[in-house]
């Protein structure tokens, strides 16, 4: 090779955009399937139908004679119709990200791929990143795809267009936050299935545990008639992604409709101060001046870069031993 | 890690001839190794600027000898208290092909995963390509090719994304990927299968679809990890060649095998290793005549009958021919140098050693 070509050749590498390539190679991949679209299309048959049922639900609203057919009753419709979508496409991120994602580079050990892919250039962030953002990018369309559902309830009325862009951004954040995660998790594991229990039992602890572990504080002051126990451990909240949603998607609670959402006990459990059924009234929340949802994403987002770069030295070669 | 990242070399597809153009018994001649056979590890000699390898090449200090394509100095890699590999240390000549023999559990995967930049040695220096593979990973990365010893292919990709994407993670050029893969799969006879799904090739030609895709980058050494192992016959014989073809490219093949027939006619060098020992060093002959070993020459006669003859060297085999036919005028038709190879070579070494 003649030097002029090699620095010509050169020049074009460092020019030329290149997309991740594992993130290209997996994106075809999975969507060279005939399982992507199925999905796709049973979920937003179910998202519809969840969606009907909730309009059928709360209609009732408006048959009561004690509380007629207000601009106020049909927006009750509308956030309901809202929440209870959101609440289950949420769980269903809590549901598949793990599974989807757990399996990224355990499942390249089993295959015996992993090597190979290490002996070349690629770094092993962009092995890593490719792999969550693959991963995820399919329920990220899942996400977007329930856009046009969600807004049906802005039509109706109830939730603002900020609101439910907000809510689904903060729902892309933490199918981000959990996939990153699991592929941690991942790369210690050698079998795939291992990965993916011990993923699914993170996600658990962090939404069911977080939320024992404050009730259990909250037992003990009762018992030992200590206090500020549950309060000083209600800081574990801020690592549980569901309330972070509910945060961003729930303004506030209120008991007295019979329109309850999904998101109303959990509102409670951020803000205990608040009065569900007395929504306006004096005693009407703590003044908060920094949101929940951002000092919780924050700390997600940390916990989340930080397994990150364990699993990136994880993933470094030369290593002291095989892995 | 902080290291540059080197410009990695550009493709150049192959273009020499075609693997069939070379008769599958033909043994593959290397080209000549500098200097003197080495029948026992050399003596420890430091990378130091100046000096002299023991094959003869030159070196200046750490940085790139031409002569010797991979070089270790005292690698020694344990784990706990096991020692996979004691201080080894191997010189392989640019453009040799270097068999690593030694059966299972004797350090060759350990020493090929620190060649490849896999592994961190516990002791010792490393030369790949001019290249410290510790410290400089992705220069070492740049320059070899590396099969592992087992097949890892990926379910729902065709042959031509499998070489492509490889292609991608060399940063190649989307624009040179045409004629790369072009080139490579008709090196390795795959050119009908180009729109295939990979996991529906037959093993052989996994093997060989993974051998092309170490060459995407036009790398200067090729380490394989048991190519061989699982392959049919045929497909032994179309993987035997196509290293051929790879050496007349100029390609420094390091290889490794338990199964010693596989390297016989291709291997200009050898090591053998034993418990993560290196026992013997350098071209086989020179080993076995350096050892005092011997081979077995059978003669058959005229009339059908045959003879064996037990000879020590080169010399004394042409002293027997030419004893046989000039002197006492016996009716050759056939003169065979029988278990010559590294089987025996093999034996006589590692004799009483072998568990």
């Amino acid at each position: 090779m003649s030097p002029d070509t090699k620095t010509r050749s050169t020049k074009t590498r460092s020019t030329e955009f290149m997309i991740n390539p594992v993130l290209d190679r997996e994106l075809r991949v999975r969507m060279r399937t005939k399982r992507a679209p199925a999905i796709l299309t049973i979920y937003l048959l179910v998202l519809s139908a969840i969606a009907f049922l909730t309009f059928q639900a709360l209609s009732s609203i408006l048959d009561d004679p004690f509380n007629e057919a207000s601009a106020l009753a049909v927006a009750q419709i509308g956030r309901g119709i809202f929440e209870w979508l959101l609440f289950f496409m949420t769980m269903l991120v809590f549901f598949l990200v793990p599974g989807t994602t757990a399996g990224v580079i355990a499942g390249e050990r089993e295959r015996q791929t992993l090597v190979p892919l290490q002996v070349t250039l690629l770094k092993p962030r962009s092995i890593l990143l490719g792999k969550i953002g693959a991963a995820t990018a399919f329920i990220a369309l899942l996400i977007v795809a329930a856009l046009p559902l969600l807004t049906m309830a802005f039509l109706i009325g109830g939730v603002t267009v900020w609101r439910i862009l907000a809510s689904v951004l903060t729902l892309l954040a933490v199918a981000l936050i959990i996939a990153a995660l699991s592929a941690a998790i991942s790369t210690f594991t050698k079998r795939t299935p291992t990965a993916v229990v011990l993923s699914y039992g993170l996600v658990l602890v962090l939404l069911a545990g977080t939320m024992v572990f404050v009730g259990a504080l909250a037992i003990m002051d009762e018992v030992t008639g200590s206090e500020g126990l549950a309060d000083a451990g209600r800081v574990v909240l801020h690592l549980n992604p569901l309330l972070v949603v509910t945060d961003v998607a729930e303004s506030r609670p209120n008991f007295n409709t019979s329109a309850i959402s999904p998101f109303d006990p959990l509102k409670l459990l951020i803000d205990p101060d608040l009065d569900a059924f007395d929504p306006g009234g004096a005693d009407a929340g703590s003044d908060r001046r920094v949101p929940f949802w951002s000092t919780s994403l924050l700390s997600l987002v940390v916990l989340a870069s930080g397994a990150l770069v364990v699993a990136t030295r994880r993933l470094t070669t030369p290593a002291a031993s095989d892995r | 890690m902080t290291e540059a990242v080197p410009p990695p070399p550009t493709p150049q597809p192959p273009s020499s001839q075609p693997p069939s153009s070379q008769p599958p018994s033909t043994p593959v001649a290397g080209p000549p190794t500098t200097g003197p056979p080495i029948a026992v590890p050399p003596p420890l000699e430091p990378f130091t600027p100046g000096g002299t390898t023991a094959l003869g090449g030159e070196h200046t200090g750490l940085g790139y000898s031409p002569a010797m394509a991979v070089r270790t100095l005292g690698l020694t890699k344990r784990y706990g208290p096991l020692v996979a590999i004691d201080d080894l240390n191997l010189n392989v000549p640019a453009g040799a092909v270097f068999g690593l023999i030694g059966p299972n559990g004797a350090g060759k995967t350990t020493t090929f995963s620190i060649l490849a930049t896999l592994l961190e040695p516990t002791s010792g220096s490393v030369e790949v390509a001019g290249h410290d593979p510790a410290n400089e990973a992705q220069q070492v990365r740049g320059r070899i090719g590396f099969m592992p010893d087992s097949l890892g292919v990926y379910d729902n990709l065709r042959v031509e994304e499998y070489l492509e994407f490889f292609a991608s993670c060399y940063r190649i050029p989307r624009t040179e990927w045409p004629s790369l893969v072009d080139g490579l799969l008709e090196l390795v006879d795959l050119t009908g299968k180009r729109q295939d799904w990979v996991d529906s090739l037959s093993r052989g030609m996994k093997q060989r679809l993974s051998l092309a895709r170490t060459l995407v980058h036009d790398p200067d050494v090729l380490i394989l990890d048991e190519p061989a192992s699982g392959l049919d016959p045929r497909a032994r014989i179309e993987l035997r060649e196509l290293l051929g073809e790879l050496q007349t490219m100029g390609k420094t093949i390091i290889i490794s095998s338990h199964i010693l027939a596989e390297l016989e006619e291709i291997c200009t060098d050898v090591a053998i290793l034993e418990a993560g020992r290196l026992l013997a060093q350098g071209p086989p002959r020179a080993i076995l005549e350096q050892l005092g070993g011997t081979r077995t020459i059978q003669v058959r006669l005229g009339d059908g009958s045959t003879r064996d003859y037990t000879v020590g060297s080169d010399a004394e085999q042409q002293a027997l021919l030419k004893r046989l036919i000039v002197e006492e005028e016996l009716p050759v038709t056939e003169f065979t140098e029988i278990g010559a190879g590294l089987e025996q070579l093999f034996m006589q070494i590692t004799e009483g050693r072998v568990q």
